[in-house]
């Protein structure tokens, strides 16, 4: 009976010519907003690739959340890439080379990259960003928190026709519908009218600074009166 | 001298009430809140064991380990939050062409061995809420099924870097 060889690749890839590794860091990690209803949000969600020596193909989607209006900048699109000699297409979001940590944000900004600042050394991580916008609806519940997850998965190849297994993570967001804020008071008919009380001498009401004044005025009045009797 | 008395009386008494007005019975005290959000990061990188390849394997075969174990994954010193690796498979079925079977099929561990977890198509944590960014490790063994058609069979797996 011949023997019947089966063979089990995972990620399709077969013999690398270099390791290969996928990289992929995300900035922030959660974001709490406010919104109306019917206003649009956007988001900015920054990606890099400082330990990666392939470019990691980003693409970002919903997870968890309810079904609102969401769009994404850049949409995602099919793009083409020379691997080694071989065009592949791949859907990504955005694609990120790898960069490195730099000391001082360049003068002449290079297109599509932002800079964000290193949170544990000296310097600025080179990032590309995401734009989420979502449209609240009308008819959302108002000082409710709707939770969002989105998903942001990186993929990268190795030779032509092979991917490495994705990275990914995640952000939390978190937006609570609100209006425009008022105050407005409820009289309450049972309520008696409360009595103005001083005590001590409490500067800063109208009430306490006109009888003070009225105070020091007959006082003065007083002394005068002494002055003018002891003239005489 | 009385009428100096009565003078220096008099202005003791001007004295004493404006010095009154000067002073607050109480004082108030208002509260604020100030708040600040720290920017939060993470990265995760395959930096070895990737693509997982198991070579050769026979219909019916046990579980065998892959011929590259373990799969290393570092997460970046940038990384400043509480995070959890966790592993899920993007299909339900290993494929070739038309012919499949399931994905449950493949196992990993994580570098205890304590426990052998097979794959779904939802995330599972590896490492749980670690606190220091530091290189991890995934071991993955796979069993094949009997029968099964002769191919070359792939899933995607993907290893996710989340805060906590």
């Amino acid at each position: 009976m011949n023997k019947i060889l089966i063979f089990f690749i995972l990620a399709l890839l077969i013999f690398p010519f270099v390791s290969a590794s996928c990289s992929l860091g995300a900035n922030p990690l959660s974001i709490n907003i406010n919104a109306k209803p019917g206003q649009e949000v956007m988001i900015n969600w920054n990606f890099y690739n400082l330990y990666g020596n392939r470019i990691t193909h980003v693409v970002v989607n919903k997870l968890e959340g309810p079904d609102w209006k969401i769009r994404y900048d850049p949409e995602i699109h099919e793009a083409k890439y020379d691997i080694s000699g071989v065009v592949e297409k791949v859907q990504e979001n955005l694609a990120l080379e790898n960069n490195q940590v730099v000391l001082e944000i360049p003068y002449n900004l290079q297109e599509g990259i932002n800079y964000v600042k290193h949170p544990n050394q000296d310097g600025y991580i080179p990032v590309k960003t995401v734009k989420i916008y979502i449209t609240i609806p009308e008819d959302a519940k108002l000082w409710k928190n709707y939770d969002f997850v989105f998903e942001s998965k990186g993929s990268c190849f190795s030779e032509p026709g092979a991917v490495i297994p994705a990275v990914a993570t995640k952000l939390k967001l978190s937006i609570k519908t609100t209006t425009t804020f008022y105050e407005t008071p409820i009289a309450n008919e049972t309520e008696k009218p409360q009595k103005s009380t001083i005590t001590g001498a409490v500067v800063g009401t109208n009430t306490t600074a006109g009888i003070l004044l009225l105070m020091t005025f007959i006082l003065v009045t007083v002394l005068a009166y002494l002055l003018i009797k002891i003239k005489k | 001298m009385v009428k100096r008395e009565v003078l220096v009386l008099g202005c003791m008494l001007i004295i004493s009430a404006l010095a009154v007005s000067v002073f607050a019975a109480s004082s108030d005290f208002d509260t604020a809140t100030a708040s600040v959000i720290i920017n939060q990061f993470i990265s995760v990188t395959l930096t070895s064991g990737s693509p997982i390849d198991f070579g050769n394997m026979d219909p019916g075969q046990s579980l065998k380990n892959a011929t590259n174990n373990p799969l290393n994954i570092t997460i970046g010193s940038e990384t400043n939050v509480d995070f959890t690796i966790s592993t899920k498979a993007n299909s339900t079925t290993f494929k070739s062409g038309s012919n499949t079977f399931a994905v449950g099929n493949l196992n990993w561990n994580d570098d205890s061995f304590a426990t052998k977890t097979n794959y779904t198509t939802s995330d599972v944590a590896v490492y749980s809420t670690q606190t220091s960014p530091r290189e991890y490790s995934i071991y993955h063994e796979l069993a094949i099924p009997t029968p099964q058609k002769a191919g070359d069979y792939n899933v995607g797996v993907i290893i996710t870097a989340a805060a906590v």
